[in-house]
C-alpha cells in the first residue's frame, strides 16, 4: 500500500498544534498539496513536493508561536539556559581577561574588581575604584562626578563589611 | 475612534480576489494573484481571517473513489463584504485629492 504524499507532515502537524488549527490551515494546506502534486510525475513531482514542503516548513513557522498544543519539552528548555548560562560566563571570562590586562589586577584586587565592576549596585558602578584614581587624575580623566563617587565609596565600605 | 475593522495587503488582495471568484481554494489564490500572495503564509492568513469573520469555508465534496484530504473552499462571507467595500470607499475618499483645510 503507498502512503499519500503529505501523511507524514499532516501527523507532524497533529502532534503539535490544536485540532482545530490543524483542521482550518494544515489540514487544507496538505489537501491542495495532495491535489497538485498526485498527476505529476518524475522532475515535475519533485518539484511539486519540494514546495509542498517548503510551504509546510513556512506555515508550520508562522503557527509555531501562536498555537502550541504542548508545551516545549523539558530538555528542550534545559538546553536553552544551558546555552544562556554559558555564553554570558563566556562573555564574563572574556571581559574579565581584557580588564586584567589592562589594570594589571592580581591577587586582592581581583576582589575589589568584581565588586566595583559585578557585585556593587549600579549607581556605585560609574565610580572608579579607589585604585585606580591616581591613575585617572594623571591622564585627567573627569569623566565621573567625584562628590556622587566619595559618598558610593563612604557608604559601599559600610556596604560590604 | 476608529469602527473601521484593521485589513493588512494580503487580507485586502484575498478578499478582492474571493470577491471577483466565487469559491476558491487556497492554492488558486496564490496562482491567481501573480506571485502576489505566497504559497507559505496564504494558510495561515486564511486561517487568520476565518477568525476575524472575513472568510468562511467548506470542504469539497470529495469525487468517488477520490483518495487523499478533502480540499477546503473559501468564500468572502458578509462581514468580509462588508470590510471590503468599506475599505474602497475609504480609498475613494483619500485618493480624490490633497487634504482640505477647515474653514
Amino acid at each position: 500500500m503507498t502512503a499519500m504524499p503529505g501523511e507524514r507532515m499532516l501527523a507532524l502537524a497533529q502532534s503539535w498544534f490544536a485540532p482545530d488549527t490543524v483542521t482550518r490551515i494544515f489540514e487544507s494546506l496538505i489537501a491542495d498539496y495532495q491535489a497538485d502534486c498526485a498527476s505529476r510525475q518524475g522532475i515535475p513531482r519533485l518539484r511539486c513536493t519540494l514546495a509542498g514542503v517548503a510551504c509546510f516548513a513556512v506555515s508550520f513557522a508562522l503557527t509555531f508561536g501562536r498555537d502550541l498544543r504542548r508545551p516545549l519539552p523539558r530538555g528542550l528548555v534545559r538546553r536553552a539556559w544551558s546555552a544562556i548560562a554559558a555564553f554570558l560566563a563566556l562573555g564574563v571570562a572574556a571581559q574579565y581577561s581584557t580588564m586584567h590586562e589592562q589594570l594589571a589586577l592580581s591577587g586582592a584586587s581581583v576582589t575589589l574588581f568584581f565588586r566595583h565592576f559585578w557585585v556593587a549596585p549600579s549607581p556605585w558602578r560609574s565610580c572608579p575604584p579607589p585604585y585606580l584614581l591616581p591613575r585617572i587624575r594623571g591622564g585627567q580623566d573627569t569623566s565621573y562626578d567625584k562628590l556622587q563617587c566619595a559618598r558610593s565609596r563612604f557608604w559601599s565600605s559600610h556596604y560590604w563589611r | 475612534m476608529s469602527f473601521l475593522p484593521r485589513l493588512a495587503g494580503t487580507e485586502r488582495r484575498i478578499l478582492e480576489a474571493l470577491g471577483a471568484g466565487g469559491e476558491l481554494f487556497g492554492l488558486q489564490l496564490v496562482e491567481q494573484s501573480g506571485g502576489a500572495i505566497k504559497r507559505g503564509t496564504v494558510y495561515v492568513t486564511l486561517g487568520r481571517m476565518q477568525d476575524k469573520g472575513y472568510l468562511d469555508s467548506r470542504q469539497e465534496e470529495p469525487a468517488p473513489g477520490a483518495i487523499g484530504l478533502p480540499r477546503r473552499l473559501y468564500r468572502i462571507s458578509a462581514f468580509g463584504g462588508r470590510v471590503l467595500a468599506a475599505w474602497r470607499a475609504a480609498d475613494t475618499v483619500f485618493a480624490s485629492g490633497e487634504p482640505q483645510e477647515a474653514s
